[in-house]
């Protein structure tokens, strides 16, 4: 739309073109002058973009030419024929305070209108429809919420679920999603055997399962149906509820399942995870070639554990699986929740700073082997003083002896008279030579 | 706090005096040769709109898709950038 007033003259050969095949018409040679352009234009287009222009003097005039034959639509819908006034004030009824309606900004103003005017209408048709499709019970109700709710993930699982099959990628799938989810093995199969149900009290939500399996060949309810599935009773006229259950029958062979609904995804994947798992924690002990990582051989160690983990719940795959789900569990804690410490951990691994200092310590010499040393050594040094002490004259008292000799000699050697000098220096000689020995000491 | 191009900062700084409209943030050559095609060659223009639209954002990227086409986040950025250069400016 235009927001100014333009003379056609004035655009451009590319913008005429562009308006002639916005029109489909056809174009002339590339190479015409803009005057043919222009002249197509004008007998084509002219006519429509005078009807379009929105300038106040125009507007009465145009719009009832062009569009008289909406007159019997309400004001609502023909936001195009009111004048600036009647926009704002139409507007303003929605709540929104429109600025100034000038040629460039009526477009914008027409189309908010007709967008708050839209959505009043829609939701009316939708509400009917949706309270035709489920019943007033209020158990159906919250669980058509979080039907709905999972119906999104579940569907999408469901997509995953057939691609990761054969791939086994779905701890992926497993990990990101929660648990309620999660869509149970195709081992979520009807049981022929009702009595097998009862012999697992732990099980409460296996009802749920059977009463699903059995939903798509519409048997009477058996009497191990559980109170929350009691109010269920099978409406085979609720197609809506859940190709859910189809889907987290685990892509059965029952397309006519979809029509249960009465029940929560948890209640089924809980029921699927565990009534599937108990056939495959026997074989998981047994088998040991599993894809998994080795934490899934402790998967049927703590299975004998009387709390249930729930991740084992969550993920009854301990084999190459149908569903190909494969998760690995994180370490169950020993002593937290109630669980009895079995089991002791495995040794933990030492923080790299240890297992350092024991590689070092290898080569290092221990400590108690320098401490003895040490001491050896000192008593080793304290009796070579000691020792040295008692026969400190015989070491030195040779040197002594020579020492006197020397200087006796020579004292000798000058005057006589000098042998109490020479005694006398033989004994501050034995003295000094004494003293530096007691100074040592 | 969404990071800011180098567009933005530029014409943010400073009064845009007779810029054109390829200097607003967002508009590239493609939407400001349309915009100029529409009668809006310079950026005081549309700043001129956007202050008609009373600085409205949804009003505004409505405008701005519909006179030259412009992707959501051409239209934030274009948004962006007038409204701040208002917040300092005007």
């Amino acid at each position: 739309m235009p927001v100014f007033v333009e003379d056609p003259a004035q655009f451009s050969k590319q913008r005429l073109k562009s308006e002639l095949v916005a029109n489909n018409i056809t174009l002339p040679d590339a190479e015409s002058k803009k005057q043919v352009y222009l002249d197509l234009y004008l007998t084509h287009i002219g006519q429509k973009r005078a009807a379009d222009f929105s300038s106040d003097e125009d507007d009465d005039q145009v719009q009832d030419v062009g569009e008289e034959e909406k007159t019997k639509d309400p004001e609502m819908l023909d936001s195009k024929g009111l004048t600036d006034d009647e926009l704002k004030a139409s507007l303003l009824k929605h709540g929104v305070r429109a600025g100034p309606i000038v040629a460039s900004t009526r477009a914008v103003y027409e189309r908010k209108l007709e967008g708050l005017l839209q959505p009043a209408s829609q939701p009316k048709l939708n509400g009917t429809g949706d309270t035709g499709q489920y019943s007033d019970s209020e158990e159906e109700e919250e669980i058509s919420v979080s039907e709905q709710a999972g119906l999104e993930t579940a569907s999408h699982l469901d997509q995953n679920q057939q691609e990761d099959r054969q791939t086994g990628l779905n701890s992926q799938n497993g990990d990101t999603f929660y648990p309620q989810c999660f869509i149970p093995s195709s081992r979520l199969r009807a049981r022929k055997q009702p009595g097998r149900w009862k012999s697992n009290p732990r099980r409460n939500a296996r009802n749920v399962v059977e009463w699903c399996a059995e939903w798509g060949r519409a048997p009477p309810l058996s009497p191990l149906v559980l109170s929350k599935t009691s109010v269920g009773q099978p409406k085979g006229a609720r197609p809506g509820v859940l190709p859910q259950c189809g889907v987290l029958i685990g892509n059965r062979e029952d397309p006519s399942s979809s029509s249960s609904q009465t029940f929560s995804i948890t209640q089924m994947v809980e029921e699927g995870s565990i009534e599937s798992r108990c056939p495959l924690s026997t074989r998981a002990e047994r088998e040991r070639g599993n894809s998994g990582s080795d934490m899934e051989r402790a998967w049927p160690r703590s299975h004998r554990e009387p709390v249930t983990d729930v991740l084992m719940e969550i993920f009854p795959d301990t084999e190459p699986t149908p569903t190909g789900i494969v998760a690995t569990r994180r370490r169950p804690i020993k002593g937290a929740a109630g669980r009895p410490v079995h089991f002791k951990y495995p040794d933990t691994p030492l923080s790299p700073t240890t297992m350092e200092r024991q590689e070092l310590e290898r080569f290092l010499v221990p400590r108690w082997v320098q401490v003895v040393v040490f001491l050896s050594i000192v008593c080793l040094l304290y009796l070579i003083y000691a020792c040295g002490e008692d026969s400190i004259d015989n070491p030195f008292g040779a040197f002594l002896e020579n020492l006197s000799l020397k200087t006796g000699d020579v004292e000798v050697s000058l005057e006589t008279g000098v042998e109490e000098r020479l005694l006398l220096k033989a004994e501050p000689a034995d003295t000094q030579v004494l003293d530096p020995l007691t100074g040592q000491e | 706090m969404s990071s800011t191009s180098q567009k933005h900062k530029e014409f943010v700084a400073e009064p845009m005096g007779e810029k054109l409209v390829m200097a607003l943030a967002g508009i590239g050559e493609v939407l400001g040769k349309r915009l100029e095609e529409k009668g809006f060659d310079k950026a005081y223009v549309v700043l001129g709109q956007f202050l008609v639209l009373k600085k409205d954002e949804e009003l505004f990227r409505d405008w701005l898709k519909d006179t030259c086409g412009a992707n959501v986040k051409q239209q934030g950025d274009c948004y962006g950038c007038l409204r701040e250069w208002c917040d300092s400016f005007l």
